[in-house]
Parts: structure tokens; sequence; C-alpha cells
């Protein structure tokens, strides 16, 4: 038995000469990504989260995409206009070619966009979430047009995240063998994929594009964010996702990474259930905004990191309307106008004190509970009585969207496509993440107007006219968009995007 | 022998059944699949056309007894995340789970059994007070703590191992170390409380009596006949280490079956679930066997009748 122990340490000693073997052999153009979860599936149709996205825009390639500044440009398309609103026109890109050599042709197009709308394939994607569709037309080899049941004003945002993908090859391969082994059109080539371990792509040698200057990437699923810290900070990964805010100024004082922080598309807020008291009075709700005093929490919990919005509405935000400044006095004449008045240090209203509980997810979002207990402190402050109610996300979610039950307050953070009409839907009665109940008719009739709407002047007057309606009958109350961390190698030439993709096609290592 | 093998394993075919219904009704005891799975855009009615699609609508218990049906023909369905077939997803992830587990397991034997051993022949000497409360110490410490203790000192500072993840030895000492300081404890524990009792038998005495050395007496006749308990406790503590070892997993990024079933959990995936549970089960229930046959071996006392 002691021998074996000591060939066991011998052999460990042989191997872990600096660094161990993961740091030993890599390459001068092997970037390590550390993320907290592996990657969904290989099938870009069973996908929904970033950190898939990531390995998937590697290996596949969209009509249309977003540049760093999130505006559209070309890519597997080389143009497009609407011919009317229901039909618009892609002209594509020639000389693509697949993985496997099959050529990109209108043809993929169609194949690609009818197979996330096969019944069969029952694919929950957001993509579903976008537009009507009805069918593709094909003009020629190189031009298609695409035709929705209704006007379409966010189909370029639909095409953003719609991964093309090979005809041949999917059609004629069953599920399972497809979902592991991916092709596409894109800039680096599938290589392998371990469970929870790695995945690993290298440059692909006839990218119609840009050669990439890295030759392989491989993404790890590090779940514990001590782990992906002592990565970083060992060299073993030279990007790590969510970098916990206590753990920045250690990696910033290192020789080899930094943090890197990026504004983010996800919008952090409270709900409130509106369809019973106290908060189906919108003084009420707007007290509560007036109540609560963002930027302190924002400095205090987030070191300043975070923006403070004004309603839900990033993209075509309205100028003229303003977040709600901290004002308890202000909130607390609201709540007298609406009959609540202050008895014995506590608010009551026909005798009943005003009692509330604030459901939150723990760990879902950057110090999701610390904020929501902070919030609950503020409104205790002007004689609301909060019970903070932390809950696992499974929980959490079942409770909110499954028994569309939540507690009268709930916080949620939810992630936008940087086009208004994403953001704006949440308050949206129909929406499937939106527990308030809140149903208000002018909002409703605009919402709709926006739906049928392709000009975008139109549409930035009627998104304008939403928030304001948002923000004054007040369904929420309006917290910031959230920063993203990420810690960065020195010697990795990258620079993180708003809409959270790490896209390293560009990137390059400088040792 | 045979007969008492052929009950055994009759009685735990019923026990797989058992574990596999109660896994399936807590799973849904929390709701289904549904909200886990669609994106955040989706209208009340494409949740609920989704809901019906999968079949999700259901009772759960038609749904259990759909899954069961294919499972005893050796179909465990597919992941609802990612949509592999489940079998081979939970399959492919035991040699990383053994890897890890029989290094924890040789590491702490190779410690536990000469420590316990040593504890015991020199009882209340400075040598058994040091290595018991030793022994405690590392079944106090917690695995999430000593692990990033370890990759903080031998990972980023003398940068000697690596942090995380699967490849050759180095990735293995420390986890398995982590793994292996709660059950060396423990082990060293019961290997001197059961060594202690065996010395006392008479039959040590007339060993020594007889004029036989100290090592033979304590390795041929003590240790022997103090197997019994340290082998249950090897067959439950590797039995754990089968069905994953969660914390250590998710420290070290170690693509073992515990961080997947906790993924699975986390997501409703549950023929992922069923299949690891039915699958670990089904490793318990052999090791519980494997023990109660090594128990005929190591004591002629022990009849299966």
């Amino acid at each position: 038995m002691r021998h074996g122990l000591a060939l066991w340490l011998a052999a460990a000693l042989c191997l872990s000469i600096p660094g161990g073997p993961s740091a030993m052999g890599q390459a001068r153009s092997q970037v390590v990504v550390d993320q907290g979860t592996d990657v969904e599936s290989l099938d870009p149709m069973f996908t929904q989260a970033r950190f898939s996205d990531n390995v998937m825009l590697t290996m596949f390639e969209t009509l249309v995409t977003r540049d760093s500044r999130m505006h559209y440009q070309p890519r597997l398309a080389v143009s497009w206009h609407a011919v009317s609103p229901t039909v618009w026109q892609f002209k594509l890109r020639k000389g693509v070619r697949f993985h496997n050599g099959e050529p990109f042709t209108a043809d993929a197009v169609r194949y690609t966009i009818n197979r996330l709308y096969d019944p069969a394939l029952k694919a929950p994607s957001f993509l579903k979430g976008f537009v009507k569709y009805d069918h593709v037309d094909i003009v020629d080899d190189y031009t298609v047009n695409i035709v929705t049941k209704e006007p379409s004003p966010l189909m370029l945002e639909w095409l953003v995240y719609f991964y093309m993908m090979a005809p041949k090859y999917y059609s004629g391969t069953p599920e399972a063998q497809a979902a592991l082994h991916p092709v596409g059109t894109g800039p680096y080539i599938f290589k392998e994929w371990v469970h929870d371990d790695h995945v690993t792509v290298s440059a692909n040698p006839k990218y119609w594009g840009p050669k990439p200057a890295i030759q392989t990437i491989v993404f790890r699923p590090v779940p514990e964010a001590g782990t992906r810290v002592a990565d970083l900070l060992s060299g073993a990964a030279d990007i790590i996702t969510n970098v916990p805010p206590d753990q920045i100024s250690r990696i910033n004082a290192s020789a080899i990474a930094g943090v890197k922080t990026v504004e983010g598309g996800r919008d952090i807020f409270i709900g409130m259930r509106t369809d019973r008291p106290p908060f189906n009075d919108v003084r009420v709700r707007q007290a509560m905004n007036y109540a609560v005093d963002v930027d302190a929490i924002l400095k205090s919990i987030l070191s300043g990191k975070g923006r403070r919005m004004a309603t839900l509405v990033n993209a075509y935000a309205d100028p003229s309307v303003k977040p709600y400044p901290y004002d308890p006095g202000k909130a607390k004449a609201l709540l007298a106008e609406a009959g609540w008045k202050i008895q014995n240090g506590a608010l009551t209203k026909d005798g009943q004190p005003f009692s509330v509980t604030l459901d939150t997810p723990v760990g879902r979002y950057i110090s999701d509970k610390e904020i929501a207990e902070a919030a609950a402190s503020y409104l205790q402050a002007i004689g609301v009585q909060v019970k903070v109610n932390p809950l696992a996300w499974p929980v959490y979610s079942k409770k909110m969207f499954e028994d569309v039950n939540p507690a009268d307050m709930y916080l949620l953070g939810l992630g936008s496509s940087f086009d208004g009409q994403d953001e704006i839907r949440y308050v949206e009665k129909d929406f499937g993440y939106n527990p308030t109940f809140w149903n208000n008719a002018e909002f409703e009739k605009q919402y709709d107007l926006l739906n049928h709407t392709v000009d975008q002047g139109q549409r930035t007057r009627i998104l304008y006219r939403l928030q304001e309606i948002v923000h004054d009958d007040a369904p929420l109350i309006f917290l910031y968009k959230q920063t993203d961390y990420y810690g960065v190698s020195k010697r990795l030439v990258w620079a993180p995007r708003a809409d959270e993709l790490i896209i390293l096609e560009h990137a390059s290592v400088t040792r | 022998m045979a007969r008492f093998v052929v009950r055994r394993f009759l009685d735990s075919l019923t026990a797989l059944v058992g574990v596999s219904f109660i896994a399936f009704a807590i799973l849904f005891l929390s709701g289904d699949p549904t909200y886990l799975m669609i994106p955040e855009n989706y209208t009340r009615s494409q949740i609920a056309e989704f809901r019906h699609q999968m079949g999700f609508d259901r009772p759960w218990y038609v749904q259990y007894g759909d899954f069961l049906g294919h499972a005893v023909r050796g179909d465990f369905g597919v992941s609802l995340r990612s949509r592999i077939p489940a079998l081979p997803l939970v399959l492919e992830r035991m040699p990383a789970t053994l890897e890890l587990a029989l290094t924890a397991m040789g590491l702490s034997l190779a410690v536990a059994l000469p420590l316990g051993v040593v504890a015991a022949t020199r009882r209340g000497t400075l040598i058994d007070a040091g290595s018991m409360v030793g022994g405690l110490v590392g079944q106090s410490t917690p695995g999430f703590w000593l692990g990033l203790l370890l990759i903080l000192f031998f990972g980023v500072d003398l940068r000697w191992l690596p942090v995380s993840g699967r490849g050759g030895i180095a990735h293995l000492v420390l986890p398995g170390v982590t793994l292996a300081t709660y059950s060396m404890g423990r082990t060293a524990r019961v290997v001197r409380a059961s060594m202690l009792d065996a010395l006392g038998h008479d039959f040590i005495r007339t060993a020594r009596a007889k004029g036989l050395s100290g090592a033979a007496v304590v390795y041929r006749h003590a240790l022997r006949n103090a197997l019994m308990p340290i082998v249950t406790l090897i067959g439950l503590d590797f039995g754990v280490l089968l069905g994953g070892a969660v914390i250590t997993e998710t420290v070290f990024g170690w693509p073992g079956i515990g961080r997947l079933v906790v993924n699975a959990i986390y997501e409703k995936d549950f023929p992922i679930v069923e299949t690891a549970v039915i699958l670990i089960a089904t490793v318990f229930v052999f090791l519980n066997l494997c023990v109660d046959v090594a128990y005929g071996y190591l004591d002629p006392r022990v009849r299966y009748d």
C-alpha cells in the first residue's frame, strides 16, 4: 500500500512541473474560456443561454449580426430590405461552404428556418418569440424572401441568433447524433465535446472571411467562481465569466490578469402585483419608486456598477422620461393620499397594516438577495413592513411563472436583445414572464400598434409613448441595468460586449 | 450461497423500482420542467403549447409509467436539455467518477489503515492521541473549504498542480486529497476501535502465548478479525463516492456523475435523473451484496441460510 502511494505521488510530481499539463501544453494561440456552465447542446436549436451562444458563434453563422456597438451588420446575408411589411428579402453571400463541404445557398436558409418550426423537433427556442413566421420563398440560389403572417419589425433581431445549418447533413442525421456533431459555416470547426469538462474548436482553414488569429478555443465549464478565479490567476484560463465583485481587486492586483466590465443587457427590477391591494393603487406603486434610493444601493452593494433605469427600455429610450428621484417625503405624501396613515409607527389603512412579502431568487443575478434586502430596508424606512423571501431558482420560477402566484413583490432580472420593444414587452399582459397582472388599456393598444409598425420613425414615437405610460403607471420599481464582469488574461487582446457574448474570432494573444 | 445471492438480486429489483419512483415523484412535486426549459420571451399560449407538446401536462404518474415502460426495454430516453440519449450521457461519467473514487479510497486506506493500527497498538501514547486528533480534524474539515485552500496554495501560489478539470494524474491529486480527507479520518477511527476490540480477545492472548511475533499477532490475527466493520464502512463509503462527490466535483470542475445529477435535478431533466438514480442504486445494491459475501470469507461464523 505504501509503495502504491509513493508511486502516485511521484507520478503526480512528475506531471506537475509548473502549472500542470493544462497550462504546460497550452499553445500560444490556444485560448481557454472558463464559464459557469457547460453548453446546453451542440444543436443550436436547443440552446438558449449566452454561454451556449459563445460556443455556437464559433462554429455557426447568422444572416445578420451585431457589431460591438450593437448595430446590425451583414454576415451570411450581404444586404436586405423589406419588400412589404410581411416580406423581407435577403441577398446571400456567395462562395460560402459548410464545414462538411455543402454550399451555403437559399436552400439552407429555408431548411434552417423550417426546421425550427417542425413540431416533431419540439424546440423550446426563444426565436419563436420574435416573429409570426409563415414561409421562405426561394427567389434564386442566393436570394430569399422571408414571409411572415404579420408585419415583422423584429425581423433583424430574430435573425441575429438564427444559426444557419447544413441542410443535407442535418436532414440526413438523427437528432441525437446532430446534437453531438455540429456543422456550420463559422470560422471554427468542432473538435471535441467532453460533457461538463470542455468543448474544443479549432480554426477553419477554409473560412470565407478573415482567418482568426487564435487557432484553438477551449470552453470549460467551471461552476465554482473561486475556482474560475484560481484558473485565471494560475494562467490556466484566459477569460473567466461572472467574476464575483469581491474578487475584482484581487484579480486587478495580479500580474497576469485584470477585470473588464461592460454594461450588459439585463434589466433588474422589482415587480408588484397590481391585481390586489395595496399595489392596485397607482399612487402606492409610485410611492414605492420614490422610496427606494437606487443610486445608493448600487454604490453600496455593486460598487457603483450598474446603470439606473427610468423604465425598462435601453434602446430608443425616451430622453424626457427620467428615473424616479429618491424622495421619501413624496412617497409618504402619495401613501397618505392613498389612505395609508402612520399609526403607532406603522402604515395602516382601514385598520390593516401595510405588510407585504418580497420574493427574490438567490444567486441568479449578481447580489440579487442583497439588492432585495436593501430595497426592503428603504421601504421599511417609510413604514412599509416588508418580509424578504429568498428562494432557489426552480422554486422561485415555479411560483412566479407556472403557478403565476408571486408574493406582493418580486425581484426579477430579464435579459434584453437591445431593441426597445423586446424590453418594454416585459410588462405586456400576455408576456410569459410577467406576473404583475398589470393591464393598462392604453399600453396594450399602443403595444399592438408597435407590433404592426415597421417604419422606425413611427416605432420610436410609439416606444416613447409606451415608456411614458409604464413610467407613470409604474407596475415595477425600476432599478438598474446589470454590469457584467470578466476576468481577462493580460496576454489576450479582447473586449467584452454589451450582449454578453464572448466573440474571439477577432481577438489575438500577445505571448 | 447461490440462493442467498438470487434472493438478494430479486429484492434489489424491488428497491430499484422504488427508488426510481420516489425520485420521479419528488422531482415533480415542485412542478414540471416547462419553465426551466422555455425561453424568456414566450407568451402564455406558446408556453401551454410547449407543455402539451412535451407531454408535461399529463399526470406525473402517467409520465413515470411511460418512462418505466421504455426503461425496462433499455430505452432511458433523451436528455430534455441537450437531446442526447440519457444512458450514454450518464455512463460516460462513470470513468471520471470511478477514477476519483478509487484515488480517494486508495489514499484514504493507505493512510487510515496503518494509522488506525498504530493508534490501537500504541494506545494511550502521543501517537495514538495525535493520530486520532488528526483524524477528527480531517473528518471535520469541510471539503469545500479544503478544496479551495489546496487550489490557492498548490495551484495559484506554487503552480505545482492544475486547478480544475480532468486530465492526467496531476489533475487527480487535489480533488483526490480533498475527497480522501474526510473518509481518511473516519476510517482511521473505525480501524482503531475495531482493532482495540480484536486485540482484547482471548485468541490474541493465545497467539502471544504461542510465541508469535508482535507483527504476526497484529496483522494476521487481530487485523483480520477487525476487518468486518472496516469492510462495511469501505463498502458504504465507496458507494457514496460512486454516487458522485458533488461538492468536490463542483469545486474542481470535475466531470463526474454527481455534478451531472445535481444539474439535472436543478433543471428537472428527469430522464437523466432517473437513469443516474437507477444506475447509482444498482451500484449501491451490488456493493452491499459484495460486502455481505465478503463477510462469509472474513468470518467463517457468518452463514447464508
